[in-house]
């Protein structure tokens, strides 16, 4: 339908219109939240360019206020009163808990990001606003990122909207290739390690530690695999309508530090927030306290990010605190030693411990199941004697096998290179086995609650 | 040109895939064991939790007469198990039959074959198993959408008709669920409810009051379907006839309880019409007093007790008519 119509403003009507009814068919209601987020930056866009001096600096107050304060509200209300209730009750002074329950919108966290992103730019002169709004509608609700990310760049896009797009540049080998990859990570690997995992975490007194590694293990593949398996078919779909997201994973389990790893993982949040948090915080332009210092301010708000619970913000310190024990390592190291043997050996296995370490205070509802699972992880201690089919260790090894593989990009690359007819059919095949490997009952993408 | 001609191919590899993946993925669980053991298996009940919940193979030996020593029953119920499933499974049943086989007792409701929202995550998709369910099955998807043509529900219900089209019998999910393992005792499923069940697992029983946290009213009404097969239901019902009378098998078909959607006159019709021999008519509510239901629909393990044997004092009762 979208090539079908005539016109670059057609087209981006009808995906306008499209991206809405998608929204929509989660709950209308929440459509004004978009609409307000949209409003204020087109007026606070202009704004901020035509203004000077003090001027500019509170359009773009407003507009960072309007956002952080529909995020605030709607992400955090319940989180922020339900800890004030606990810290006073603490202190000994009881206050009734609120009555008020807020929805969480889908998407809130990633539309919010992505009109600030156009603010700040503007703000920054990196951007011209846009005099259509809508492009700027568009670039907001657009709807294969707009619930789950990739977080895009109002300077990466908006161009692109500008631009005429033709069936012709599209590259619908390599985005179908995208969308089954990506359909194949969420439906067939991370809807179908979900049980287990559940399972574990519903109650992890009842496991033994061989179930504690098994389990976490295997939530770090779900995540990766229904997040980037998202990410995927959002980008592939966006390839097909004739738009570029950007890379939102690169095989982030090969990591060899914990710095690597967040160059691959979410790459659109982190880079976000080095270039809209860190960066705004000085950096690492003030010296070693203040650069430390805004490594954990920056990392302990994107654990908030996730999630409005401490366990995210814990996780997001340890990935913080891990980000500067390994900014202070590089700082000292010898010269060379980084290529060592064992180094090079230990370093993706260290990292990739860590990592799941830190799953599960993002996975665990509470502090004290994340005690327990940690104490079975970390500690080889579990409380219980139940396990987990061992079938699993041989899938996930396969998986990161897979994983190496597919990082050198050659096997998708003589895939895409095949006659047409024979990519149509190993792509049917595909589908076929795809399919009858995935779950009948809808699974929601973990991120779709962030 | 080309763009088309490789659209074609996708789905011809695809439809081919698809079939050629039903066949090669091994059955799991329960189906697995029965197709081990089938050579002493002498009645087999196919249905959904109204056969898996309330017939107990290990009661029903104990009331049935003629059984030959060594020869068991076997419960081949399935979660939300269709009619057109039920009728599908007793086709491959008869045609893979050992000696031993005598009875099978086949559910007489369920014949809604709608997937949707609800059920979609407890139902298999044998519909599209073979021609004669599929040329079934997709008018009746049609009429659905031809009845409501600005209604989403018909076009989703397309949807997971054809995305289930690949699966095989076991539907993947329930290879993890309760439902599945017969033998494996060790194992321990996603379900958290799986091991209590699976200790009163006797060769695919799963009563009802054994499942934890389950809360489901006892009062209220009951399913509401189809009354009676709709006719293009009633030609698998003369296949599966001819089929087992052309094996030496005898069918049942029972109506259980509380289920409006067996109408014994229809089932009688068919009778009368030699389109069946046997059928046994329990949908009296008046048998099950209160305290032998679990739910609405599900009678406890005592009800269940009374309901086997019910139906083993008729398969007694044909054995020994001249």
């Amino acid at each position: 339908m979208h090539w079908l119509l005539r016109g670059p403003r057609l087209r981006k009507g009808w995906l306008l219109l499209a991206s809405y009814a998608f929204y929509a068919a989660w709950d209308w209601r929440f459509l004004s939240l978009i609409w307000v987020s949209t409003v204020v930056d087109y007026v606070a866009g202009q704004r901020i360019h035509s203004s000077t001096g003090v001027a500019r600096v509170w359009w773009l107050r407003a507009s960072l206020l309007a956002n952080l304060g529909l995020l605030g509200f709607f992400k955090y209300w319940g989180f922020f009163i339900e800890s004030g209730t606990e810290f006073l009750s603490w202190l000994g002074i009881e206050m009734a808990p609120s009555s008020l329950v807020v929805i969480l919108p889908v998407g809130i966290s990633f539309f919010t990001f992505q009109t600030m992103s156009y603010s700040l730019d503007i703000y920054r002169g990196k951007l011209k606003p846009t005099r259509s709004p809508l492009d700027l509608a568009l670039f907001v609700g657009f709807f294969p990122q707009l619930v789950a990310g990739p977080i895009v760049r109002a300077v990466d896009f908006l161009p692109q909207l500008g631009a005429p797009r033709f069936w012709a540049d599209v590259r619908v080998r390599s985005a179908l290739t995208l969308f089954a990859a990506g359909f194949i990570k969420k439906a067939c690997i991370s809807d179908q390690l979900a049980p287990f995992v559940d399972q574990y975490f519903a109650d992890p007194t009842l496991f033994s530690a061989s179930a504690a590694w098994l389990a976490v293990v295997g939530y770090a593949v779900q995540i990766y695999c229904d997040f980037s398996g998202y990410s995927d078919m959002a980008i592939a779909l966006a390839a097909l309508l004739g738009y570029r997201l950007c890379l939102n994973f690169n095989f982030p389990y090969l990591a060899t530090n914990i710095r690597d790893f967040w160059r691959r993982w979410h790459i659109s949040l982190s880079t976000w927030l080095r270039d809209y948090l860190y960066i705004s915080l000085g950096g690492n332009r003030g010296g070693s306290f203040k650069t430390y210092r805004n490594l954990m301010l920056t990392m302990l708000l994107g654990g908030l990010w996730h999630g409005a619970a401490w366990t995210f913000v814990l996780w997001g310190a340890l990935h913080g605190l891990a980000l500067a024990i390994h900014r202070l390592w590089e700082s000292r190291r010898a010269p060379g030693v980084e290529s060592h043997f064992l180094l090079r050996l230990l370093s993706p296995l260290l990292t990739f411990w860590f990592v799941c370490v830190c799953w599960i205070f993002f996975r665990a509802g509470d502090f004290a199941t994340a005690s327990e699972v940690l104490r079975a992880f970390v500690l080889f201690d579990g409380a219980g004697t139940q396990t987990l089919p061992f079938m699993m260790a041989w899938v996930m090894l396969g998986l990161f096998m897979v994983h190496h593989i597919s990082a050198r990009g050659t096997f998708v690359k003589r895939f895409e290179a095949l006659p047409e007819p024979v990519f149509a059919a190993c792509l049917g095949a595909l589908f076929a086995v795809a399919l009858a490997f995935t779950r009948a009952d809808y699974q929601p993408f973990i991120y779709f609650q962030f | 040109m080309m763009r088309v001609f490789s659209a074609a191919v996708f789905l011809v590899s695809f439809l081919f895939a698809a079939i050629m993946l039903r066949d090669w993925l091994p059955d799991v669980g329960k189906l697995a064991w029965f197709e081990e053991n089938a050579n002493q298996v002498e009645v087999v009940f196919v249905g959904s939790s109204l056969v898996y919940r309330q017939l107990d193979p290990a009661q029903f030996d104990e009331v049935y007469l003629p059984r030959t020593a060594g020869r068991i029953s076997f419960n081949y119920g399935l979660p939300d198990m269709s009619f057109l499933e039920t009728t599908y499974h007793a086709e491959r049943i008869l045609e893979n039959a050992k000696p031993s086989l005598k009875w099978l007792v086949l559910e007489a409701s369920h014949f809604d074959p709608r997937v949707n929202s609800v059920n979609i995550s407890t139902r298999r998709m044998d519909a599209w198993h073979d021609w004669r369910r599929t040329s079934s099955l997709t008018p009746m998807l049609f009429q659905q959408m031809a009845l409501a043509p600005f209604s989403w529900a018909p076009i989703e219900e397309l949807i997971n008709h054809w995305l289930s089209f690949a699966k095989n019998r076991a539907n993947m999910p329930l290879r993890l669920s309760l439902h599945s393992e017969v033998v494996d005792e060790q194992s321990v499923s996603p379900q958290s409810e799986w091991r209590v069940i699976h200790g009163h697992l006797g060769r695919g029983f799963s009563p009802m009051q054994f499942r934890t946290g389950y809360s489901r009213p006892l009062i209220g009404a009951s399913r509401q379907a189809q009354s009676n097969p709709p006719p293009a239901f009633r030609e698998l019902v003369a296949h599966v006839e001819q089929l087992a009378a052309a094996k030496g098998v005898s069918i049942l078909w029972l109506g259980f309880p509380r289920q409006t959607s067996f109408v014994a006159d229809d089932w009688r019709a068919l009778q009368r019409a030699a389109v069946i021999k046997y059928v046994l008519d329990l949908s009296d509510t008046k048998r099950f007093p209160p305290e032998t239901w679990a739910d609405r629909n599900h009678l406890n393990w005592n009800g269940a007790k009374d309901l086997t044997i019910l139906a083993a004092q008729e398969l007694n009762r044909l054995n020994t008519k001249p």
